[in-house]
């Protein structure tokens, strides 16, 4: 990743539930610590350069909407994401972006990317 | 057995040991087998009940009978009888009896995750209210389900690798219910009635079947799969294509079973002059 | 392999190895095997379609991919889509594959087989009335200017080739497993393909069967309900009773197999993330 990351920078953003939402399900899936660090950060990086915040973005993609329609919302939200973050990827490299998505999967927005090969 | 040749095997059979019993473990691996075939959100959809033909009177084995299948169910000494439980989302979702993508097990167990996309909180905010919720207020909704009938052919293949015979069936829903409880949310499949076969392993051979460029197809609809005559050679070897019917002697086997079960159908051919 | 392991051994795979091709002879055995699976009152329902990733243009995998399927469909070389063809009822009308079934000893005279009876009372009183019911269903494909509505088909017929379609799909994975692939029944499936792979409107379909070398670990037996859950004996409520000794034997030979989750499975998905760019 190309910015290293801050202590206070991390901190900072446990601030958000949905960072520690991320936190405890990566420690709960994985069965090791949180993600790094340097993920936070890119998270962090990830959501200013788009003028938003961790919760925002969670909350944008899974809000509760009228019924019948939540699927198709959340699809359109969703995918935004999917580009912003292959975006993302394409100034700062996979790890970064991944760093994205596994903030955004274990919120419950699931995507997968191309795989590398 | 070797599965190429289960499946190479497998056929309908219709005439049976009638007296002599399927052993338990037998009847059980069949089940077994069934219960281990894939399901989608790994849901039980397929549910069944499994009846004896000596434990029935006359009268209840023809209650199950409909115009496509009756002897069989005087022949066959076990009937299984297949269903989709139309309820089966619903008691998964509300009941979580059962390990299941609602249950959050399978997340749990690591069978998928993160990599794939997926975490516990897709499951609750996303999968639960979006896709498996909707539309159960509607309560229980026929239509078939071909989960059902995966676990039904594994049930079949099994029952031949046991060195069982068997066939599919349709069977009276409504004689079923009276005879055997089911339920009206079970929404019936097929009946897999089986036994010890007094046929030829043959049965008359491997059973005709629409040409092949017209099932199997590659890349699209109007492009047939190319069959190899080598594949062909190398599946006959290993006993998945057998020898195909009409076999010769065949029609002199069926007079003989047929008289043998005192059933119409026996008597030999006028002589030639 | 011995049948009793390639039920114990078929699992879901996910993680396939995205070089590695599927050598035709393998897919040909899985097509033989569909091809001779049981059919449903004799009814050619099923049409079998293999679809290869590396076929497609990048705009016809553009069009497949969804955000929650596309490193799969990177990942898996072969799809093979399993259809049922609606119209073989119909096709099925004439009495033909009666009549060839009754000649070639497989349908007989002793069970009320006869080439009379097929026309005099089989096709009118269980084929077309199968047809005929009231009860229908449409069939609607999303387009990009919306929703299309094609023919609509009785629900009866439709559950009937549902059945057909899972038997197909059963032999299906089974072989696969046999030969040694990874497999998957999909519920999560990519678009439908439909004029991609010219399938026609009376074609329908369930999951889609994901095929490869899997790069993946076959891993634990996916957890199962009890089987007296599931089945009954005698009459509806009575549970049939799962005998020890017959699981003990079964997992002797290999049908039921240790349960998932293997001591190693987390550190196995981490490593095949790493391995393919997948997020944590």
């Amino acid at each position: 990743m190309t910015t290293q990351p801050t202590v206070e920078g991390a901190r900072a953003l446990e601030s958000y539930g949905s960072v520690r939402e991320w936190q405890f399900s990566f420690q709960n899936f994985w069965r090791t610590d949180g993600p790094p660090d340097s993920w936070k950060a890119a998270l962090g990086r990830f959501a200013e350069q788009n003028g938003t915040d961790p919760d925002a973005i969670i909350d944008e993609v899974l809000k509760p909407a009228p019924a019948g329609e939540g699927l198709l919302l959340r699809t359109r939200a969703r995918r935004k994401y999917v580009e912003l973050v292959d975006d993302f990827e394409r100034q700062e490299g996979r790890a970064a972006a991944n760093a994205v998505r596994s903030f955004l999967i274990h919120n419950g927005i699931a995507m997968t990317p191309g795989i590398l090969r | 057995m070797e599965f190429k040749r289960v499946v190479g095997s497998r056929r309908s059979v219709r005439y049976f040991e009638t007296e002599r019993p399927v052993e338990r473990a037998k009847v059980e691996t069949i089940l077994q087998a069934a219960r281990l075939a894939s399901r989608a959100m790994n849901v039980p959809w397929g549910k069944g009940i499994v009846a004896y033909r000596h434990e029935l009177t006359q009268d209840e084995r023809d209650a199950l009978k409909t115009p496509w299948a009756g002897v069989e169910f005087d022949l066959a000494p076990v009937y299984l009888l297949w269903y989709h439980d139309t309820d089966a989302r619903r008691v998964n979702l509300t009941e979580a009896r059962y390990p299941s993508v609602p249950s959050g097990v399978l997340q749990d167990i690591a069978v998928y995750g993160p990599p794939h996309g997926w975490s516990r909180k897709y499951v609750e905010r996303v999968i639960l209210p979006e896709v498996l919720t909707p539309g159960l207020e509607r309560g229980p909704a026929r239509g078939g389900n071909s989960d059902a009938g995966v676990s039904l052919a594994q049930a079949y293949l099994a029952a031949v690798d046991e060195g069982l015979g068997a066939c599919l069936v349709p069977f009276d829903e409504q004689g079923a219910r009276r005879v055997l409880g089911a339920p009206e949310y079970w929404e019936p499949v097929l009946a897999l009635v089986f036994g010890y076969s007094v046929e030829s392993p043959e049965a008359g051979g491997q059973r005709p079947r629409p040409p092949w460029e017209s099932v199997c197809f590659d890349g699209h609809a109007r492009t047939p799969f190319r069959r190899d005559p080598a594949v062909v050679a190398t599946l006959e070897a290993a006993g998945l294509i057998q020898e195909p019917a009409p076999i010769g002697w065949r029609a002199e086997e069926v007079r003989a079973l047929s008289r043998g079960f005192e059933l119409p159908g026996g008597e030999p051919p006028p002589r030639s002059a | 392999m011995e049948f009793k392991a390639v039920v114990g051994t078929r699992r879901s795979t996910r993680i396939w190895q995205p070089w590695r091709p599927v050598e035709e002879a393998k897919l040909q055995t899985i097509l033989e095997a569909v091809y001779r699976a049981p059919r449903v009152l004799e009814v050619d329902f099923v049409r079998a379609l293999v679809m290869r990733r590396d076929a497609l243009t990048h705009e016809q995998l553009l069009q497949l991919k969804t955000p929650t399927t596309t490193s799969q469909i990177e990942l898996c070389p072969i799809v093979l889509w399993v259809y049922a063809d609606l119209e073989a009822l119909g096709q099925a009308m004439e009495g033909a594959v009666l009549e060839e079934l009754i000649d070639a000893g497989a349908l007989n005279e002793s069970h009320g087989w006869t080439r009379e009876r097929v026309h005099a009372e089989i096709i009118p009183d269980v084929y077309r009335p199968i047809l005929e019911r009231e009860d229908r269903v449409p069939m609607q494909f999303r387009t990009p200017d919306g929703m299309r509505e094609g023919p609509s088909y009785s629900r009866e017929l439709v559950a009937l080739a549902r059945t057909a379609i899972g038997i197909a799909q059963a032999h299906a994975l089974l072989a696969a497993v046999d030969v040694g692939l990874g497999v998957q029944l999909s519920a999560i499936a990519p678009a439908v393909p439909k004029e991609i792979l010219g399938i026609p409107d009376s074609w329908i379909v369930s999951s889609p069967i994901l095929l490869g070398y899997s790069a993946e670990q076959p891993g634990g037996q996916r957890p199962r309900e009890p089987l007296e859950e599931s089945v009954c004996e005698g009459r509806f409520g009575r549970p049939f009773e799962s005998d020890p000794d017959v699981v003990e034997r079964l997992k002797q030979q290999q049908m039921i197999q240790d349960p998932q989750p293997t001591a190693w499975r987390r550190a196995e998905l981490r490593r095949l993330a790493r391995m393919f760019g997948l997020p944590e």
